[in-house]
């Protein structure tokens, strides 16, 4: 398989794959979308950042673990918020759509929580 | 007004609420996950403001608004208890600075509560707690109900939130498809409606019980057995739905039996669609024209050919550029994989595709660089936001009609970049005249051109140009408005209700135009038309 695809399943008619950044586009609505997330840390910067407006932000870093997947997630927080419920609760809320779009398990998910600010 | 005795007793009586409802509330719970523990996690998330308050022993109000702070950040649980957290946050700021409250300040504490809680995620989902906190501070903050006594002004909030969560499941799919409103936005009218009954001295209303309704939406869900999903309507004096729903059991299953004695809705999936719309008969009338019979299993194998489709543009050899396209008919769409189309995707203007099949399909494709053609304005939207969502390099060629689709696929060559594909085909499609022509559903006035039901109706380039009884009447206005215009040739497109090859050759041709007709197979549009 190619390096960067995933194998989701094989059928009578052959193999249905996806690829990582595919995957991670998934985990990455989900964090932006929980509640306590104001931001995505990825790795771009500055004007990196404003060409790339629109595209998943790489604050997600999808492997394959021991048959399933390992994400990483790098996310900004609300200032002030309960962190130990927010991670918690990012964690389950990307593992449930996560496995639920690719049938996949997801065998671990390390949050970083890189800052906490306020929405802009 | 604002003093620690009368703070205690409100959140108490906003937790008594919260425990009263919890088993209903957890029932609701599908959304963000459904673990089923919203109702829960709003009660312990109280429980632990109230159990703080028990400890403190501030003197001031705003020492008092301060500890209601800490403690519903410390003692939040869940999901639903953080977004509580953050909207009593603001409430609290805003009430920590005066002694008492009227109208004005409890407008500016909801719309605390409301703004600390959008200020705390990045993308805010509505038809969530989220949409209920808004709504009541904006019902708080209308001028007459500032104007009011604080209990009145609250009971127009409570019934504003009410309103909202009933709403939730058109804003939000999840809970439509569940059949349910929002749990966290069910929970957060109950805990202010425990505040407002303990302000008013009123009893709390019962409690709804929890009952498993079921919806269609919801039952589609199930995996059934039986093939054919049967949908009727029984017209009578007095038909008795129970027995009616007890004549049907034994034919299939994810039976729902709804309406009165007047009129009743079945819904059946069953291996004997006949025998079905025979129990409706022995009680009432049915209507033919509302019957509606699916098979389950055709569309379970559409999903398998698609998942085969998706497959064969994975193995394919790798390419600088792939093509993408949407259409309706079998015909159509072999054209269009012909003419280079690695993937093409069903759907048209009554059934419009997904963001997510049309992304499917273009992370399928054994290319960087994808070009997609919609071939419907209605698909236009879905094909753009699924450019958006991929990471691949997407580019939309906003066709609107599958033979400005076939001639923009005709100047597609994948030995060549992107760039240049995507000039070639934008420039192939501007010179075409595009012409539909429409069976009328009902009557209408498009552009000015009025048809009743029945009619033929004319488009060309998008815009009406005429309408009658007759195809051919209206056909033959298209044809003199393309040999007007000084078109050569004419690719005609066939559709369910066309006429046949040879009638239609020899009537372009008595236009001066050369034709070339092909089978389409799209439903609704008997002739799709495109002249160069």
């Amino acid at each position: 398989m190619k390096k960067g695809t995933v194998l989701l399943r094989e059928t009578a008619h052959g193999r249905v794959t996806m690829t990582t950044s595919a995957i991670a586009a998934i985990a990455g609505r989900a964090v932006e979308e929980s509640f306590g997330v104001v931001d995505q840390a990825g790795r771009r910067r500055g004007a990196m950042r404003l060409l790339a407006r629109g595209k998943h932000d790489p604050g997600v870093r999808v492997r394959e673990a021991d048959g399933g997947l390992a994400l990483e997630l790098h996310v900004v927080v609300d200032h002030g918020i309960n962190l130990a419920e927010v991670t918690a609760m990012v964690s389950s809320r990307v593992t449930y759509e996560v496995e639920r779009h690719t049938g996949l398990d997801v065998k671990a998910v390390e949050v970083h929580v890189d800052s906490a600010r306020r929405a802009e | 007004m604002i003093d620690l005795p009368t703070v205690r007793r409100l959140t108490a009586a906003a937790l008594g609420n919260i425990e009263r409802h919890r088993g209903r509330i957890n029932a609701l719970n599908v959304y963000p996950v459904p673990d089923g523990d919203t109702g829960t996690n709003l009660q312990k998330t109280m429980e632990g403001i109230v159990a703080e308050l028990d400890r403190s022993d501030a003197g001031t109000t705003a020492q008092l608004a301060a500890d209601v702070q800490r403690a519903a950040t410390m003692e939040a649980k869940g999901n639903s208890g953080v977004i509580l957290s953050t909207i009593v946050r603001g409430m609290a700021r805003v009430l920590g600075e005066g002694e008492r409250v009227d109208g004005d300040v409890l407008a500016e504490a909801f719309r605390a509560g409301a703004t600390s809680a959008y200020q705390a995620v990045k993308v805010p989902v509505e038809g969530t707690m989220l949409t209920v906190i808004r709504e009541m501070a904006e019902e708080a903050e209308l001028r007459d109900v500032r104007a009011l006594p604080v209990v009145e002004g609250l009971t127009r909030v409570v019934a504003r939130g009410d309103d909202a969560v009933r709403r939730t499941p058109e804003m939000l799919d999840k809970l439509r498809e569940a059949g349910v409103v929002d749990a966290g936005g069910a929970g957060l009218v109950e805990l202010v409606r425990g505040v407002l009954h303990a302000l008013s001295g009123q009893p709390l209303p019962d409690v709804p019980e929890v009952t498993d309704e079921i919806t269609e939406e919801s039952i589609h869900l199930e995996e059934s057995e039986f093939r054919y999903c049967t949908v009727f309507v029984v017209e009578g004096d007095a038909i008795d739905l129970d027995a009616l729903h007890a004549s049907l059991e034994s034919l299939g299953d994810s039976l729902l039996v709804t309406g009165d004695a007047s009129i009743a809705k079945v819904h059946v999936h069953t291996d004997e669609p006949e025998g079905a719309l025979d129990r409706g008969r022995a009680v009432g009338v049915v209507d033919a024209a509302r019957v509606e019979i699916g098979d389950m299993r055709s569309q379970a194998s559409e999903r398998e050919r698609w998942l085969a489709q998706l497959h064969a543009a994975a193995q394919a050899p790798p390419a600088e550029v792939a093509l993408v396209a949407v259409a309706q008919g079998s015909g159509n769409r072999d054209l269009l994989r012909s003419e280079g189309a690695e993937i093409v995707i069903e759907g048209g203007q009554t059934m419009n595709p997904s963001v997510g099949q049309i992304l499917e399909g273009v992370t399928a494709v054994n290319a960087d660089h994808v070009i997609v053609l919609p071939n419907n304005a209605n698909v236009r939207l879905a094909a753009e936001n699924a450019a958006v969502e991929s990471t691949k390099d997407v580019r939309v060629i906003a066709t609107s009609s599958v033979p400005e689709g076939i001639v923009a696929a005709f100047a597609f060559d994948a030995a060549k970049d992107v760039d240049a594909n995507e000039e070639a085909m934008r420039e192939a499609i501007g010179g075409v005249g595009v012409g539909e022509i429409v069976q009328a559903s009902r009557d209408a006035t498009v552009d000015g051109i009025t048809a009743v039901e029945g009619d033929y109706l004319v488009m060309l380039d998008g815009r009406a140009l005429a309408a009658a009884p007759d195809l051919e009447t209206v056909l033959d206005r298209l044809l003199d408005h393309f040999a007007q215009d000084g078109r050569s040739f004419v690719q005609v497109l066939r559709g369910e209700g066309a006429p046949g090859v040879e009638e239609l050759e020899s009537r372009i041709d008595a236009h001066g135009l050369e034709a070339d007709v092909k089978w389409g197979g799209q439903p609704h549009y008997p002739l799709l038309l495109a002249a160069e």
